[in-house]
This record gives C-alpha cells, sequence and structure tokens, in this order.
C-alpha cells in the first residue's frame, strides 16, 4: 500500500480504537463520580448544621440562583437555614465548596474539593472554617480584619473565595422566610 | 482577572517553574548557556500560544458540543506533538543554527509539562444546568499563554547566567556537582520569587 | 535470578529520578505529603506496567515513522482510564494529586522507558522493568515527601481513599508547655467530668492556644452511643491538629523547600552510590 496512506491509516486506527476504549471506561465510571459528589456535598449539609441536628432529610433542593459560580443551593426551612454549592477557579484549578447560613450568621464552610498548594492557599481553605463560622451575616468578609490579615500572601486564592462568598451571603440576606 | 493581574501573576508571583514544578526536566538540561536558554524560551512561547489557540478552539467547538470530553487528553497531545513536528521541519529549513543548538531538546517539547498544563488549564469550564461557561475569555486566555511561557524564559535565562559560575566553580563537593547544586540553587531563586506572592491587583 | 537484577537495576544504578533525573516535576509537586506520594507512585506504577505491556506487544506491528505518535496516543488512554477509575474509587488521592495526575503522559519516563526498553524487549522483561523502575520512583520520592512533612509539619498525616483524616502521629516533639497542655487534656479527659475540661480548655484558650478544633470534638462526647477510646482517638487527633511544634522547619512545607531537599538526597544518593561502586571496583582490584 502507498506509504502516505498506510502511515495515517494505522494512526487513525489505534486512535480509533483508544477512543472506543476510553468511551467505555467513561460510561461505566461516570455514576460512580457523580455519586460520589452528591455523596460528599449531602455530608457536608449535615455536619455544618450539626449544632442544630440537622439530618440529611431537612434539607430540599431550590432553584439554582443566577449568580456566578453558584451550582446548587439548597434550603432547610426549620432553621431558615441555606447552603450554597459554589464551583470558582482559585490560584490553580477549580474550587469547589459549601457555604451555609442559618439564623442571620455564618454557619460554616465545607471543603469539597480544591487543589491550591499547601503553604499558600490550602491552608488559608483549611482555616475557613474557623474563620467564617459564627459571624454576623451583616458581615463582609473582604471588610473584615480577622480574614484580611489571614489572607496576606495567599490572596490569589483569598479573593475570589471572598467575592464568591459575598454573593451567597447577599442572596441570603434577601431571602424572606 | 484584570489584563495586568495576569501578567503579573505569570511572570512573578506564580512562575511556571518555581512554583508550579513544570517543565524541570529542561530546565536543568538546557539552561547552561544563555543564548540556548533565550531560544528556547521564544521556541517555546510560539508552540505554546499556538497550541493553546488551536486546543481551545477544539474543546470549544468540537470536543464539548459533541460530549467527546474524555478524549480531551488524548488529542490535546496529539496536537502538540503534530504542531511541534511542524516547528522542528521549519526550523531544520529556515532556522538552521538554532535548530543546531536546541538538539534534542526541541523533539522534547512535546513532552515539555508546561504546554499540557497550560491547555488543559484554558480549556477548563464548569456546566451549571447544562449551560456551558469557558473560564478564560480569548483575550485573556492568550495573555496567560504568552506571558507563562515568557515567564518560563525568564527564568531559565536568569538561572542559565547562575549555572555559568556554578559549573565554572571548583570547590563543589564531589557528590554536589551538576544537578543537585543546580536544584539547590533552584530552591534559592523560588524562595526570591516566593517575595512575590503577596502582590495583590 | 536476571529478572531480579533488572528490578535492582531499575531502583539502584538507574533510578529515574536521582540517576537519570526523569520527571522531576511530579516528584517536586507531589512530595508535600506522603499520603499523596503513595497515590502518585502507584498511579505511576499503574501507567508503566500496562503501557510497558501494551507497547512491548504492539512494537513489532508498527511503522517506525508514526511509532512515537502511536506510543503517545496508547500512553495518554491509559492515563485517562486511569484518572477516571481514581476519580470514582479513590477521589482523596484524585483531589490531592489535581492536575499532576492527568501530566503523567508527558512524564519523561513512561516515554523514556517505552522507547527504549519496551519496544526491544520481551513482555515479561519490559514488566520486571516496569516494577523496578516504579519501586525506584516510589523509594525516591517517598523519601524526599518524608524528610519534607516530618520536618516541615512535624507530623505524618494519613488519610483514607475517600480523603479523610484517618490519624495524626506526632514525630517532631511539641515544646514542653505544649506538651503539658496536650497532655492535661487527655487526662482530663479521662477523668470523665465533661464540665472541668470545658473550664480547661477555655482556660488554655484565653492562655492563646488556639483550641477551636477540639472544642467541636466535646459534642461527641456529650453523646453517649460512642464508647471513650472513640473519643480520646478523636480528641488526641484533634489536638495533634491544633498544636504546632516550634522545632518545625516551615520552609520545607513551601516549593522552595522542595528543590532543596531534592537537591540534597541527588547528592546523598549519588554520593553513597558512587562510594560504594569506589570499594567494589577497589576490593576487585585487590583480589586479582
Amino acid at each position: 500500500m502507498n506509504k502516505f496512506l498506510k502511515l495515517p491509516l494505522f494512526l487513525g486506527t489505534v486512535v480509533g480504537a483508544c477512543g472506543l476504549l476510553l468511551a467505555v471506561v467513561y460510561k461505566s465510571t461516570e455514576k460512580k463520580i457523580a455519586s460520589n459528589e452528591l455523596a460528599k456535598s449531602n455530608q457536608a449539609y449535615v455536619e455544618l448544621f450539626s449544632a442544630y441536628n440537622a439530618s440529611a432529610s431537612d434539607f430540599e433542593v431550590v432553584d439554582t440562583p443566577n449568580f456566578e459560580g453558584c451550582t446548587k443551593k439548597v434550603v432547610n426551612k426549620t432553621v431558615n437555614g441555606a447552603c450554597y454549592n459554589m464551583s470558582i477557579s482559585g490560584r490553580n484549578n477549580t474550587i469547589k465548596f459549601v457555604v451555609a447560613f442559618a439564623d442571620n450568621k455564618y454557619v460554616g464552610y465545607s471543603d469539597i474539593a480544591n487543589g491550591e498548594d499547601s503553604g499558600y492557599g490550602k491552608d488559608l481553605i483549611e482555616s475557613m472554617g474557623d474563620l467564617v463560622s459564627g459571624l454576623s451575616a451583616q458581615t463582609k468578609l473582604l471588610e473584615y480584619s480577622t480574614y484580611t490579615s489571614a489572607m496576606a500572601g495567599k490572596s490569589a486564592t483569598g479573593e475570589p473565595l471572598a467575592k464568591a462568598i459575598e454573593l451567597c451571603r447577599a442572596d441570603y440576606m434577601a431571602m424572606t422566610w | 482577572m484584570s489584563i495586568f493581574a495576569i501578567i503579573i501573576a505569570c511572570l512573578f508571583s506564580s512562575n511556571i517553574i518555581l512554583s508550579n514544578f513544570l517543565g524541570i526536566c529542561p530546565f536543568l538540561g538546557i539552561s547552561k548557556k544563555p543564548s540556548n536558554a533565550i531560544g528556547m524560551g521564544l521556541a517555546l512561547t510560539f508552540v505554546v500560544t499556538m497550541s493553546a489557540i488551536i486546543c481551545f478552539a477544539l474543546e470549544k467547538y468540537i470536543l464539548v458540543p459533541l460530549g467527546l470530553d474524555f478524549l480531551q487528553l488524548v488529542i490535546f497531545i496529539l496536537v502538540i506533538a503534530a504542531f511541534v513536528q511542524f516547528v522542528e521541519f521549519f526550523m531544520k529549513k529556515y532556522l538552521v543554527s538554532l535548530y543546531k543548538a536546541l538538539g534534542i531538546y526541541l523533539p522534547l517539547i512535546t513532552t515539555n509539562c508546561v504546554v499540557l498544563f497550560v491547555a488543559q488549564k484554558v480549556a477548563a469550564y464548569t456546566e451549571l444546568n447544562g449551560v456551558i461557561t469557558f473560564e478564560y475569555t480569548f483575550i485573556n486566555m492568550l495573555v496567560y499563554a504568552i506571558f507563562t511561557s515568557l515567564g518560563y524564559m525568564l527564568v531559565i535565562t536568569l538561572f542559565s547566567f547562575i549555572r555559568v559560575r556554578i559549573d565554572s566553580n571548583k570547590e563543589t563537593p564531589e557528590a554536589f556537582k551538576g544537578n543537585s547544586i543546580a536544584l539547590i540553587t533552584t530552591s534559592l531563586m523560588a524562595l526570591a520569587f516566593a517575595a512575590f506572592m503577596g502582590l495583590s491587583l | 535470578m536476571k529478572k531480579l537484577k533488572i528490578i535492582l537495576n531499575g531502583i539502584i544504578n538507574e533510578n529515574p529520578t536521582f540517576v537519570l533525573f526523569l520527571g522531576m516535576c511530579p516528584v517536586l509537586a507531589t512530595s508535600s505529603s506522603i499520603y499523596s506520594a503513595i497515590g502518585m507512585s502507584a498511579c505511576v506504577f499503574l501507567v508503566l506496567l500496562m503501557s510497558n505491556i501494551s507497547i512491548s506487544l504492539i512494537a513489532k506491528f508498527t511503522p517506525s515513522e508514526i511509532r512515537i505518535p502511536v506510543y503517545i496516543v496508547i500512553i495518554a488512554t491509559i492515563v485517562t482510564a486511569v484518572s477516571l477509575f481514581v476519580n470514582a474509587y479513590a477521589p482523596g488521592i484524585y483531589t490531592t494529586l489535581g492536575s499532576y495526575l492527568q501530566l503523567i503522559v508527558v512524564n519523561c519516563i513512561i516515554l523514556g522507558r517505552a522507547e527504549s526498553y519496551a519496544s526491544k524487549n520481551s513482555v515479561v522483561n519490559s514488566i520486571m522493568d516496569a516494577i523496578g523502575i516504579s519501586l525506584g520512583f516510589f523509594f525516591a520520592l517517598t523519601i524526599v515527601a518524608a524528610l519534607r512533612e516530618i520536618l516541615g509539619t512535624g507530623v505524618i498525616t494519613m488519610k483514607d481513599l475517600e480523603g479523610n483524616v484517618t490519624s495524626i502521629t506526632r514525630i517532631i516533639p511539641l515544646a514542653k508547655e505544649d506538651k503539658v497542655v496536650y497532655d492535661a487534656l487527655i487526662t482530663e479527659f479521662k477523668i470523665g467530668d465533661v464540665n472541668s475540661l470545658k473550664e480547661l480548655i477555655s482556660e488554655y484558650s484565653n492562655n492563646g492556644y488556639n483550641l477551636s478544633k477540639i472544642t467541636k470534638e466535646l459534642k461527641v462526647i456529650t453523646d453517649e452511643t460512642y464508647g471513650t477510646k472513640e473519643v480520646v482517638d478523636a480528641l488526641k487527633l484533634a489536638a495533634n491538629q491544633s498544636f504546632s511544634s516550634p522545632y518545625e522547619i516551615g520552609l520545607l512545607a513551601q516549593p522552595s523547600g522542595a528543590f532543596l531537599v531534592l537537591g540534597f538526597c541527588v547528592a546523598g544518593f549519588n554520593g553513597a552510590r558512587k562510594a560504594i561502586a569506589n570499594k567494589k571496583a577497589a576490593k576487585a582490584a585487590e583480589s586479582k
């Protein structure tokens, strides 16, 4: 066979075979990946609201709000609380987290996935829970001095986080019970 | 992020070698002469920018609408390999001296982590209720690709000046000669560049 | 015996990180903790094994002009498949490795061994070579990660496949004053009086210790369905997270520390290897 025909044909066959194999693997792992993420965020809701003794059935999914980064919103009517699943881009990759409000306060922050560097953004994300929980819902994070000093040197992670949480806070304050 | 913030981040505060640890193999290998380092940096800039544009277009207009996102790695690496082959062919004919100087490191741009990392980063998207939004606009992506590789070129050029001095030093202990002392010097450079971490724009 | 020699070769004489200097990017990037080091070496082993087997099987049928693109496509397929499996069944490792898992495809080790060894040798030899090289990589990566984690953070944090922390073992001792506080908390809990434990914690918090993680564990204490041993373990886990030793070298947890530790490890390994080789040669020359 002509050389110029044989080489691309061989390469094309290899690419085709690999593509089929990958399609099989992708289809078989697709469901497990989605269910992993769902289980993790459900676990995050229950953990964040552990002070109110909430269980998984107390949370109902509502329409996703329109602001940037929000992938899901669940509401807990018994304690006037709301959780927002957010997916934003930090310094390295996507940061996925859940931020929760209840009773006119920040309830907490739960990290789902992040790819930040340890020593920089990862440390900030690990301390977000302590920084945020218990704050009054009137506080804007970027004007809160403890947060801005914790963010020093890690602003490439800290600023997008604070802006995203601010959008959630504004949506929560606008909610009527 | 504003364009200026991206430029400062790529060049200094999240430099691709000293903060993201990518492209170390050519960094330790090519950086023995400053002229080679600059040539490698310019070749890499060209490959990274064009690959980023092609891969971004492929992802946005072909792979995502057809739902073939899992083939992203295979297609991207084929595109990069083909493009490097094309650049090699072009250099052999028109830029012969640079081709000879780069030697084995020109085909090794295919396996340079920087190219694939930039291509995958600009092709990232988030899916929200079926609406796909790409994280980088076209201009942002262009600026990011060009200045990431310029940051790479900056670091390997600076390092090549230092390496000339290190390699001609007779007092390095025997076990440390070669790549070991180069790595320790790189850590001092990384410390210096880490000072830019606090820059916020 | 010849097969074992191939494995030993991969660990000592052709160690991919310390001798051949291939694939440095994942070593520097994932050596921040022992957990990510083990995860990364497991993934590299899987990819290298499968790629060596498949390439030594098809090397004879591939036209030599397009062998590099064919090898690259096969390796990219294997890496994508491995990353999908890791994402599904070990999400903790997937989030720790981040984008470096997909960058295994451009890791010079895989393509280098495929080109230089697997395409010219039988399947069994290629498998032995893959095992040897991966063991060498695992050895190098774990040494760098152990030094960085133990000297840099003072504790070894072990997580399970989901990413939840299972144990924190302290290696570098706390300062004397901190150790007193830590022991007092554990003793006070074992006595069993929850209220005096809460008082002790608030007293120490007023003196400047950050015990916020321990106060979360107090909710567990009041729940009677947990046994004492589980709660003491949880309390120790929380305490190890809250305290930090003054003898830690914080630099090693940062990017420049990675370069530093790797440089010293390379020097140490190569120096030891050359010294042993010189001794063997001197002995051989003597006995002749």
